[in-house]
């Protein structure tokens, strides 16, 4: 109002500027040490931030003539009663006020440092920082000294009181800023320390995957191979971007199938093109049908003599199901030895043992497509 | 085969990928232009007038949808061909229902590509595995009756389905099938794959079906 002391304290503590004028009002009511400390503060604290909005000039002139009114009754009421500045309160008051005011500034982050700064701030503070506390501490200590020993005579239980409330206070000032600004320091180094942690981590990821591909890929002649490695690269990264699932086992159907193609497709070094438009929660017959599947992919990649294989899974309301084709020599089933258990045990009599089944279109030189069905309990 | 010189305009953000694009393509495919941006594409467009451009689906300053939608109207002889790595299904669609001829994806063999290109300067329509599989899923799994009465259904209710037939087509494509493949099992020519294709691609630009959105919106293609 007058210097805007009440204004920015009242902001500084997160208070109501009207309580903290009305606590100078009553404290230069009683005894005085309101003006001293508004005198002191004027003096002591830091300016507004360049930024700070002014507010209108309606309202600070009528909050001020607010505050005379109540000055002026509290100096008549002063007057009447002939309590007037007792000296042995106003003094030490003074002493112990201004040097909390001096601990305040010092300690408030009255601007916002950057983190660096903050940092090296945290870990040596600069010796004038430590001047300043000490000074703050020196007067307040001295007029708490000068309140106990001046606390014998008349107005002692008003002085004590007095004192008792300006230490609490004291204390507060002291310790709060304190807390905050190490708070603040703590908030920027987790957050700082979070980013880096995070991009070493996607470093690391890269480094191992992608940077490893590329290097192998560089070193081979064989373009058939390079390709392979980049589309398994392609798909591992695009997993791990869009997936979110970074380890354990695959929680869906289309996780599960993807998982399988992959593996086929580094065991046997052919390409799977998948297609799966719609996912499922994983069951056990789900289950079975990717385990089927995965045999159907196993056996183009080694026998049908290509390079890519089509897989499609769809999955609707009533059924579940995987195309595998490929496009390779084909075969001919009463040509396939009995010894070979493959197609009979992992495909045929497990989609059986699960309610489902298998057809198989295989014709000697146009390729092979099997089909997997299997019904849903559950839409 | 015999096939007529195309002009090709290549947009995509990726210079090394257009450049790439551009080696794989051979002898038939004559690249007029490239562009990165949208701001680039839409006036190089009016100006080469292409047979073909091959769009991504994703770029900086907006999607492939921005460059067809002001050069679509005024010449509707220069066809787009949409492409990508890996995006949400629903850019797909709204490239797709913004009027480009097809939708493959960037890993597809350099042969393929430059089939789809022909197919799309011909003014068939192109569907990758991928694509049918979607179409296929949205459109839902009932027979050739399937779908009526779906709630926001368009006007003309034939949109909102496919014929028996065409999901047939679109099951064979997500299988893996060529058209000449597709043709041989369904004892059908091939210019009557294409067409069926073509229908489905014109259902899936003009129909209103609320499937459709909702399930561009939930699904990535990965």
């Amino acid at each position: 109002m007058l210097f805007g002391v009440c204004g920015g304290l009242g902001e500084a503590l997160g208070v109501d500027p009207v309580l903290v004028r009305l606590a100078f009002a009553v404290a230069a009511v009683a005894g005085g040490i309101g003006i001293a400390v508004y005198l002191a503060a004027v003096l002591l604290l830091p300016g507004p931030p360049p930024g700070a909005p002014h507010r209108p000039y309606r309202h600070r002139a009528q909050e001020a003539l607010g505050l005379g009114m109540l000055l002026f009754v509290g100096a008549a009421v002063l007057s009447q009663s002939g309590i007037l500045l007792p000296l042995d309160v106003l003094g030490p008051g003074v002493l112990l006020l201004g040097g909390l005011a001096l601990i305040w500034r010092q300690a408030s982050p009255d601007s916002a440092p950057s983190v660096p700064e903050l940092a090296a701030q945290a870990g040596m503070p600069d010796s004038r920082d430590v001047a300043r506390t000490l000074l703050g501490l020196m007067l307040v200590g001295g007029g708490a000294l000068l309140f106990l020993r001046l606390g014998a005579d008349a107005t002692a239980f008003v002085s004590a009181a007095i004192a008792a409330s300006i230490a609490a206070a004291g204390i507060g000032l002291l310790v709060g800023p304190r807390l905050r600004r190490a708070r603040v320091e703590a908030e920027a180094e987790r957050g700082e320390r979070i980013r880096t942690e995070e991009r070493a981590l996607v470093a690391a990821r890269l480094h191992d995957s992608v940077l490893q591909t590329l290097a192998l890929i560089q070193r081979t002649s064989d373009a058939r191979r390079a390709q392979l490695l980049a589309r398994r690269q392609e798909r591992e990264l695009r997993a791990w971007l869009y997936g979110g699932e970074e380890a354990g086992a695959p929680q869906t159907f289309a996780a599960a199938l993807r998982h399988a193609a992959d593996e086929v497709e580094a065991d046997y070094g052919v390409g799977i093109r998948l297609v799966q438009p719609r996912d499922a929660a994983l069951d056990a017959d789900l289950e079975a049908l990717v385990a089927a599947a995965r045999e159907a992919m196993t056996n183009a990649a080694k026998h049908a003599g290509v390079d890519e294989v089509s897989v499609l899974a769809r999955v609707t309301d009533g059924e579940a199901s995987v195309f595998v084709r490929d496009r390779g020599r084909g075969f001919q089933r009463a040509l396939v030895a009995p010894d070979r258990r493959g197609l009979r045990e992992s495909i045929e009599a497990r989609m059986a043992r699960h309610g489902g089944r298998a057809t198989i279109d295989a014709r000697p030189g146009e390729g092979t497509e099997i089909e997997l069905t299997l019904p849903r309990k559950t839409p | 085969m015999n096939r007529p010189l195309r002009k090709v305009v290549i947009v995509d953000d990726h210079a090394i990928f257009r450049a790439g694009l551009k080696a794989g393509l051979g002898p038939t495919i004559d690249v007029v232009g490239e562009a990165g941006t949208v701001e680039e594409a839409v006036p190089l467009i009016r100006s080469l007038d292409p047979d073909v451009v091959v769009l991504d689906v994703h770029l900086p300053d907006g999607g492939g949808q921005a460059v067809i939608g002001p050069v679509h109207a005024e010449r509707p002889g220069v066809r787009f061909l949409a492409l990508s790595v890996s995006d949400a299904a629903e850019d797909v669609v709204a490239v797709i229902r913004a009027g480009a001829r097809g939708y493959v994806t960037k890993s597809i063999a350099p042969d393929e590509l430059l089939d789809a290109i022909h197919r799309v300067a011909d003014g068939d329509a192109v569907f990758s595995p991928w694509l049918a599989g979607f179409v296929l899923d949205a459109f839902g799994s009932g027979g050739g009756d399937g779908g009526a009465g779906a709630p926001g259904a368009s006007a003309d209710p034939e949109l909102d389905q496919l014929t028996a037939r065409e999901q047939d087509v679109l099951l064979l494509i997500a299988r893996g099938y060529l058209y000449k493949e597709i043709a041989a099992r369904l004892h059908i020519s091939r210019k009557t794959v294409e067409s069926h294709v073509s229908n489905v691609l014109r259902k899936l630009q003009l129909s209103n079906r609320a499937e459709l959105t909702r399930w561009a919106a939930q699904r990535r293609m990965i």
